[in-house]
């Protein structure tokens, strides 16, 4: 019966650490050579994605205690606050980056707004959802607003310029519309403006729709924009069935790019082969699967909602990431979550894992 | 854990009718050396004395002295018969058990099946049915107990698992003993307008025995707009969750901005829009908020109560409570096409009844009717080919309130006049429709109309 609390859901405790494992191992595998050379440490990016990680661990298994309900009313404010982050990146405080801005901070701490954006993004929907369930189907009172919203916030991040982040939010924030019961013309609506907005995104950049074209036949710039598709491709062709071996690949010695963020998963399909990146598919889908049984399993419309966007949020844009990777999808620079090298991804993450796991204590089903 | 007690045992069931043939016949099974008694002649108990003698069991109508003689081990009593007979004061002297029919279901219950009742003056049915069919919505194996289908022991002795979801009226809560619902719900309490204080402390007493035996870590659902229940919950051991259509709770069940909502321990639990309510009326909402709030106490997922809630439109034709008029509340049970079921609808309201009866009569005897008539129904709306038998038996009670009409437009008219405020008008014919209706459903479809009609001709 309702209203005991039960442990939380196992199997997703376990995914999450798996992921989190294999990333910390494949990071260290990936950099470990460019750091070393770069940072005189081999050690250098897994030291550090070795503290996020335990921080991460802390902070989800406190958000894990926390009743969600409580976290209902920190949404506008967080909301507001990660708009404000959004909007200092973008002002001389930004920190640039391979001709990015996307982090804020001062010395060794830093932190990108939009990972905190996505969090704050799906918590704040969940929240004014749950109000707004019953104008869902209307178009001025219930899908409007969001719409406005998702604009604004996709927009400050395409002043960084990060076209990744912005259709991984879009995306979620999308989904999370399909989960409140939006209807079906709605939504269709919204697609194809999106995919409208997008084409017109790659059009106006130069340098997007050179990767475009490039996406299309890599091998036709084998030097410039295809370079990295065709590295990519290069690993994940030469792991085969079982990989050269943990630690034995050769396009993390300078030839592909991103190695121990937005390619790990390159990385990961050459050293542990077609079954170790398989594994990875599989926890990621096993993870989906926990994630929206905990939403339909949810006591209320806000736990529903929240878990529904925060698994989407995790999963798709993983599944963006595997599909940049193996060439399916155009570079974007997103990061694969748990596995990728990145501080406050990683932490914002495990923040949402958290609370899908306090989701789940209040399920009835077990 | 009573199933292997009762083998051996001696018991007497009492009141041969639906039930207490069910009742006989499970205790039968179980091994149980049982004896009917029902105090109609052999012939007039007709074909339940030739079930019960195809099992061996003796059928009795007088209670010789060489039954009471070697000492009962139990008693179950049918519902519907009076507690006042002379063998419950034998048995209270001889210290031996009695319960009734939803007791005996109760200790047959496999300890894996729930049981969730309901009680209440009105609305119990379409409760219970809205309850059960949200848990069936969920996936659960969810049953319905009550006045519709199944004898209760008959269901309860066969399910290995599931939820049963079960109507009790304050009648058959007097005969029960260890009886404890996971959840039980409190509906509401009518005062009885002839204002008989005792009987109403009776009937209180009552319906606190449908949580007597729960333990903490059941659930009470109350509904916290009767003040009768609000006393009431204070004796209750289970948690108790108060349920409201009027006012917005500390802690409980009720509408928010046009949304059900739980407010627990300072959350708002959003649970669907109250918009999904497909059922009119604001009894209806006590109603939905009782079965939603049960059902979301038991499990249930809100997404699947917001499903239910949208595709439940009622039991029609049966217990159909179709409007409330000038304090009258018009109920169709144009289902009920047998003495046997009309019985089950007059027991189950405690309020006058004013009854509307006939039709083509099956074959039935109307003896018993005409008594639970005599007992229940204030007055009584005749019509249809059966209507001279009805009188027939009627006139051999005291009963004399009794109206002639030549067709159903009439008997409503009639009904109307003749109700006052805290009254029921029941259809529940007790005869087919076949004489002047192709279809039970048609007669219940012309009785709603009926019924809304005088209800917009009176807002002209």
């Amino acid at each position: 019966m309702r209203l005991r609390k039960g442990p939380p859901d196992f199997i997703l405790f376990i995914t999450t650490l798996l992921l989190i494992g294999i990333g910390l191992v494949m990071v260290f595998s990936s950099s470990a050579v460019t750091s070393n050379i770069w940072y005189d440490d081999a050690y250098f990016y897994f030291k550090r994605q070795l503290i996020w990680a335990l921080i991460g661990l802390v902070c989800m298994l406190v958000v894990m205690k926390i009743n969600y309900l409580r976290i209902r009313d920190l949404a506008i404010p967080l909301m507001i606050f990660a708009l404000l982050c959004l909007i200092l990146v973008v002002t001389p405080l930004g920190i640039e980056a391979k001709g990015a801005t996307r982090s804020l901070g001062v010395g060794f701490l830093r932190f990108s707004p939009s990972e905190l954006a996505k969090v704050a993004m799906v918590l704040f929907l969940a929240k004014t959802m749950e109000v707004n369930i019953e104008h869902i189907k209307s178009f001025t009172k219930g899908i409007l607003p969001y719409l406005i919203l998702i604009a604004l916030v996709c927009g400050l991040i395409m002043l960084q310029p990060d076209l990744g982040t912005s259709f991984a939010i879009a995306g979620t924030a999308f989904f999370m519309l399909l989960a409140a019961g939006a209807r079906w013309s709605h939504l269709g609506l919204i697609a194809v403006s999106g995919a409208g907005l997008v084409a017109a995104a790659i059009a106006v950049a130069p340098y997007r729709m050179e990767r475009f074209i490039a996406f299309l036949d890599p091998w036709k710039y084998p030097t410039d924009e295809g370079f990295q598709t065709i590295q990519s491709l290069y690993a994940l062709g030469s792991g085969g069935l079982f990989g050269m071996g943990l630690g034995r690949s050769r396009q993390k010695f300078f030839y592909l790019p991103e190695q121990h963020t937005d390619f790990i998963f390159a990385i990961l399909g050459e050293e542990l082969g077609f079954l170790g990146a398989f594994l990875v598919i599989c926890l990621f889908v096993l993870f989906a699967w926990r994630g929206f049984r905990i939403a339909i399993n949810a006591p209320d419309t806000f736990g529903s909602l929240l878990a529904t966007g925060l698994t989407i949020m995790i999963v798709f844009q993983a599944a963006i990431n595997i599909g940049v990777v193996s060439g399916a999808l155009p570079v974007t620079g997103i990061t694969l979550p748990f596995i990728s090298y990145g501080g406050s991804s990683l932490l914002f993450t495990m923040m949402g894992v958290g609370f899908l796991l306090n989701i789940s204590r209040y399920s009835t089903y077990r | 854990m009573y199933n292997g007690m009762i083998a051996g045992q001696k018991v007497l069931v009492v009141g041969l009718a639906r039930s207490g043939l069910a009742a006989a016949q499970s205790l039968h099974k179980l091994g149980a050396q049982v004896i009917g008694y029902d105090q109609k002649s052999l012939d007039e108990l007709g074909t339940a004395v030739k079930e019960l003698e195809q099992l061996d069991i003796p059928v009795v109508n007088q209670l010789q002295s060489d039954i009471m003689n070697e000492s009962l081990d139990l008693i179950v009593v049918s519902p519907g018969v009076p507690l006042s007979l002379p063998v419950f004061d034998w048995a209270r002297s001889q210290g031996v058990p009695v319960i009734g029919e939803l007791e005996l279901a109760y200790r047959l219950k496999n300890p894996k099946v729930d049981l969730l009742a309901v009680t209440g003056t009105n609305g119990k049915t379409t409760t219970t049915a809205l309850l059960r069919y949200i848990l069936e919505k969920n996936g659960y194996a969810a049953y319905y107990g009550g006045n519709i289908g199944l004898a209760l022991t008959n269901l309860l002795e066969k399910l290995t698992e599931g939820v049963v979801a079960v109507e009790v009226s304050s009648f058959q809560l007097e005969t029960v003993d260890q009886f404890r619902p996971s959840i039980c719900g409190l509906l509401n309490i009518t005062p009885d307008h002839l204002d008989r204080h005792k009987t109403m402390q009776a009937y209180i007493e009552a319906k606190s025995r449908i949580f007597k035996q729960q333990k903490p870590g059941d659930f009470a659902v109350f509904n916290f707009d009767d003040p009768y229940l609000r006393q009431l919950a204070e004796k209750c051991p289970a948690t108790v969750v108060y349920f409201s259509a009027q006012h917005q709770l500390p802690e409980g069940f009720f509408i928010d901005q046009n949304i059900i909502v739980y407010r627990h321990e300072g959350q708002d639990i959003q649970i669907c829009p109250a918009g999904d309510i497909r059922l009119r009326g604001q009894h209806n909402l006590e109603n939905v908020l009782c079965a939603v709030a049960m059902s979301y106490l038991y499990g249930a997922r809100p997404a699947m109560i917001s499903d239910a809630l949208k595709t439940f439109t009622g039991v029609r034709h049966r217990m159909e409570e179709v409007i409330y008029h000038q304090g009258v509340l018009y109920v169709n049970d144009s289902k009920a096409t047998n003495p046997d079921s009309a019985i089950k609808a007059l027991q189950s309201f405690n309020q006058p009844v004013v009854l509307i009866a006939g039709g083509r009569n099956k074959g039935s005897d109307f003896a018993e009717f005409a008594q639970v008539i005599e007992e229940r129904v204030r007055e009584l709306v005749i019509l249809g080919e059966a209507r001279q038998e009805i009188k027939d038996a009627v006139m051999k009670t005291s009963f004399r309130n009794i109206h002639e009409v030549n067709d159903l437009n009439e008997a409503v008219a009639v009904a109307y006049q003749l109700a006052v405020a805290g009254d029921v008008v029941l259809l529940s014919p007790a005869c087919a429709s076949w004489d002047q209706f192709p279809s039970y459903e048609h007669r219940g479809d012309l009785f709603c109309e009926l019924a809304r009609s005088l209800a917009e001709k009176s807002q002209d």
